[in-house]
């Protein structure tokens, strides 16, 4: 048995993927790549409108798409993130991307969804399957990962 | 250079955009491939379609005139089963088994029944757990690139059928949009036994044997505004990102009872209850174990904060 949700007249769908989809899109990135960011937000978006019923009642709903989108997609082993001068932002540091990458992956999700993305903690925890502490805990000791691999790069 | 979270920032708004391009120059080689996304951008664009035509009808004070006037250029009767009934919308008709009841009063849907529904219901907060196949008939206006689907002849007419492919137990639509006649009608259903069903049902739609005036749809009735962010909310969800509920234990830690008075100052009487009883607690120190009647205060101020943020 499933679950449908609002009269197919209600735009309340439709105003639910203009917000939702490009943060999952940008949300994606560091795990599934610029190449498949936008097809793991796509399935997530595609069991939303599935599971409407259920979904527009969830107090997170990107938290739990977030989990959806990984669980049905498969994860490349070596995501391709463009370096930054390529993409127009010369104020971001070129080292940033590959320190990105070379921390844990809970250390670089939380980092990520927190930061890149403006998730909210309580968010993050949905989509981590974790406590908002513990998230904490994650962004706090990628900060400092970062930061120091920065400046190391910097001074080299 | 900035902070790296400045830089996180910058960096996470280009690589979304370039997610973006990514996916749609590719997509444009071959289209075949992102198939789910296809699907869940149709469904929010009918959703719009939808949206803008209610509110068009809506407006129409109460006008039946059919303004479509096309007639199928090849009339073909259609095909009404043994033991079914046909059911006409405007210049369309199809057929369902003749037990099912047919409704053009605006009321929610009833999932759990077989049912034909004519009128977009009126009310806002509709909602239900998915049985039956339920068959909905709406006007619509637009040319055929509105919509999506396979373009197929039913009875003479020009349609586009959008018709997944069945899998039990999973809420499914399928779409017919009639682009000359202005009717899109969806039959969505669950069970596999139902997807030949809706099959069935796809092949009765026709021109009408007696076109009828499309029915007239009811004011909506204006959603019941959900209460906006509140202090009480706000801060309920203060505590919720405070990290001062430890994931193991799931034990609030030192500072928690600030929030919770917070919380109470806030909060509706009718929530304060079981708040008393957790501040009381934590102002002896949060002995443990923890008391029952504690624990039973959380469960409610869980559920309390779902229901009402």
């Amino acid at each position: 048995v499933g679950t449908y949700a609002e009269p197919v007249s209600e735009p309340a769908f439709e105003t639910f993927v203009a917000d939702l989809q490009p943060r999952l899109v940008r949300a994606f990135v560091p795990m599934r790549g610029v190449d498949g960011a936008a097809d793991a937000a796509a399935e997530a978006i595609a069991y939303a409108f599935e599971n409407w019923d259920r979904v527009r009642r969830m107090e997170n709903p990107a938290g739990y798409l977030y989990r959806v989108g990984q669980s049905r997609t498969r994860a490349p082993k070596r995501p391709r993130l463009p370096m930054p001068e390529t993409v127009g932002v010369p104020e971001v540091e070129p080292a940033l991307v590959p320190a990105l990458m070379r921390l844990p992956e809970s250390q670089r999700t939380a980092v990520w969804l927190v930061h890149a993305c403006g998730w909210r903690y309580a968010e993050v925890a949905e989509a981590m399957e974790t406590s908002a502490s513990m998230v904490g805990n994650h962004v706090s000791r990628a900060l400092h990962a970062l930061r120091r691999e920065l400046e190391v790069d910097g001074h080299a | 250079m900035p902070d790296v979270i400045e830089q996180l920032r910058k960096y996470g708004e280009v690589v979304e955009q370039r997610a973006v391009e990514t996916a749609a120059s590719r997509d444009a080689m071959r289209p075949v491939r992102r198939h789910r996304l296809v699907l869940a951008v149709a469904a929010a664009s009918v959703l719009v379609v939808l949206g803008v035509v209610v509110a068009l009808i809506t407006r129409d004070d109460g006008s039946t005139t059919n303004s479509v006037g096309v007639a199928p250029q090849q009339v073909v009767t259609p095909p009404v089963p043994a033991g079914w009934k046909a059911v006409t919308y405007g210049p369309v008709q199809f057929a369902v088994p003749a037990e099912w009841p047919v409704y053009d009063d605006g009321r929610c849907y009833d999932w759990s029944t077989y049912g034909v529904y004519l009128v977009t219901p009126v009310y806002s907060s509709c909602s239900g757990t998915a049985r039956a196949l339920n068959v909905y008939a709406v006007r619509v206006a637009g040319d055929a690139s509105d919509f999506s689907g396979t373009p197929q002849q039913l009875n003479g007419l020009r349609a586009l059928v959008s018709a997944p492919d069945p899998v039990d137990n999973r809420p499914q639509v399928s779409r017919v949009a009639l682009p000359e006649q202005e009717v899109l009608i969806e039959l969505r259903f669950v069970s596999l036994a139902d997807a030949s069903l809706a099959h069935e049902i796809i092949s009765t739609i026709g021109a009408a044997e007696v076109p009828a005036p499309f029915p007239v749809q009811p004011p909506m009735v204006p959603p019941t505004a959900k209460p906006g962010p509140s202090e009480f909310c706000t801060a309920v969800e203060d505590f919720r990102t405070s990290g001062l509920i430890d994931a193991a234990s799931g034990a609030f830690r030192q500072g928690a009872l600030a929030y919770f008075e917070r919380i109470r100052e806030a909060a509706p009487s009718d929530s304060r209850p079981p708040l008393d009883v957790i501040i009381a607690w934590l102002q002896q120190g949060a002995p443990l174990p923890k008391p029952s009647d504690v624990s039973q205060a959380e469960l409610q101020t869980t559920q309390d904060w779902a229901r009402r943020c």
